[in-house]
């Protein structure tokens, strides 16, 4: 342990004198951006996705649109993170002759692959919301898109937030991968301070120290909109 | 106002209901009994589609609402319904929980207007309105029906801290705030405390006396002897007996009924 002073003073040279602060800053900015933005897509296609599902199946539309799903939850639930980013990047940009930045493909990517997973727990939340609510908004002549939007998703949002916040916290850890296909994050960012100074201890540690802090920070922050989104409940 | 016509619904190989003919006029209140299982609730959850009858027709202000091109939410506006276990939207204040649906509407018809307006064809100048005014609109009924049944202090209070009683009679109002032509009650009060039966019990008579159609699945006798025009008796999904209640409940004539009050009354 005797050199892990001088390990930090190398670290600090490179975080402030070489520039390292701004990659890490841009490298936080886009996994940010990736897990937010990623987040807010993959609730919309997930809300989508579970009206689809749990949607009377008597008509041929809502049967047609529940096997897209299907096969939409199948296939991204069925590779991995990176094979997707991959064929996104290098397969179907070019084939389609798409320009996109790294940092968008990996939005898109991260969104669809998001809403997949989304999607299952916002059906299990739809599906604990007493069926009578759907019966009162239906019987008051509002349709079924209109009853779910207003009545429906709104308690299922309440009651997945937890699992949603899993899925949030597990955006962020995994955009570690976007790498892949050359966008900077916080990974990196803090590799290349290491590969700059051949000293990778500290920076390593500091970007676990930097994760850990962002996910507490949002576990907070669910916390405490929980607490907003229950005022509706009896224990006041 | 309803008719019914060779209602028939089946819940997999059950035939809950057979053939059930029925016509409910205007103004007419008329209480459906039976023992549990018999095809009460799902006959009253028929006339409004909550339940797609399997074969038959229902027919509303003329219109075969059975048929599933029908859209049925329209004709649902003008069908108020009140369920057993009330089924207030628990996310939204009483105040909202009336005025949802108002202002779902009126909005529907402002973009209808606004859309055959934007192609020039002729539209109801009626229903182009601020959304401003809609709501406003729409809460001033809210507020007026609330007086009427007592809840005005309630409304801006979640449906978790009302009680039993009061959900109900909120359920009442906010069905009432669609200017419905009929109401439905499917057990109003079945999943009532005793003592908080009678105001929802007031409230409806109250209804009943401003001249209301009323549909009523009920246990309670007292109601349909004081209320009703016409007691229907129902079992196995079948309509076993039809009368006024004076001569349904001193001079029965079939014998599943007789058997029916032997035990309830």
């Amino acid at each position: 342990m005797g050199n892990f002073g001088r390990k930090i003073e190398v670290f600090i040279e490179q975080f402030i004198d070489n520039n390292g602060y701004k990659t890490v800053l841009e490298g936080l900015q886009n996994t940010l951006t990736i897990a937010i933005l990623g987040l807010l897509i993959g609730i919309l296609i997930g809300i989508i996705i579970a009206a689809v599902r749990v949607m009377p199946k008597y008509k041929t539309l809502p049967r047609v649109l529940d096997g897209i799903c299907t096969f939409y939850v199948g296939f991204f639930r069925g590779t991995p993170i990176v094979v997707q980013l991959l064929l996104f990047y290098y397969v179907l940009l070019p084939l389609m002759g798409v320009k996109m930045t790294s940092v968008a493909v990996s939005i898109v990517v991260f969104g669809l692959n998001s809403g997949a997973y989304i999607s299952e727990m916002m059906r299990a939340g739809i599906l604990s919301v007493d069926p009578g609510q759907m019966e009162g908004g239906r019987a008051m002549g509002l349709s079924f898109p209109a009853t779910m939007m207003k009545i429906i998703i709104p308690q299922a949002i309440k009651n997945i937030l937890p699992t949603l916040g899993n899925e949030f916290i597990a955006l962020i850890k995994e955009t570690s991968v976007v790498s892949f296909v050359g966008a900077t994050d916080l990974y990196v960012a803090f590799n290349y301070m290491g590969s700059n100074s051949y000293e990778f201890m500290v920076p390593y540690l500091a970007m676990a120290i930097i994760y850990i802090i962002l996910v507490y920070g949002i576990s907070l922050l669910i916390k405490i909109m929980e607490r907003s989104l229950r005022k509706g409940d009896k224990s006041m | 106002m309803i008719k019914v016509c060779n209602l028939r619904k089946d819940f997999g190989d059950v035939q809950v209901l057979k053939n059930i003919d029925l016509h409910i006029k205007k103004g007419e209140k008329v209480v459906i009994l039976g023992p549990s299982g018999s095809g009460k609730s799902t006959l009253l959850r028929c006339l409004n589609c909550m339940e797609d009858p399997t074969s038959g027709s229902i027919f509303f202000h003329g219109v075969d609402i059975a048929d599933m091109a029908v859209d049925i939410n329209v004709h649902r506006q003008k069908m108020g319904m009140v369920f057993q276990h009330f089924n207030l939207f628990n996310n939204k204040t009483v105040l909202e929980n009336i005025t949802l649906a108002p202002i779902y509407v009126a909005k529907k018809k402002l973009n209808r207007a606004k859309r055959l307006k934007f192609f020039g064809k002729p539209y109801n100048a009626e229903d182009i309105k601020p959304l401003s005014e809609i709501k406003a609109e729409a809460k001033e009924k809210a507020i007026e029906l609330l007086q009427t049944v007592n809840l005005t202090d309630k409304a801006d209070v979640y449906p978790a801290m009302l009680s039993g009683g009061q959900k109900q009679r909120v359920a009442i109002v906010r069905a009432l705030a669609m200017n419905p032509d009929v109401m439905l009650f499917d057990e109003p009060t079945s999943a009532l405390d005793p003592e908080m039966v009678g105001e929802v019990l007031e409230v409806m008579k109250d209804l009943a006396k401003n001249g209301m159609t009323m549909v009523v699945v009920t246990h309670e006798m007292g109601f349909a002897r004081e209320v009703a025009d016409r007691v229907i008796f129902i079992d196995e999904g079948v309509i076993l007996e039809e009368a006024p209640p004076a001569e349904f409940f001193t001079n029965p004539k079939c014998d599943r009924l007789k058997d029916f009050l032997a035990k309830v009354l």
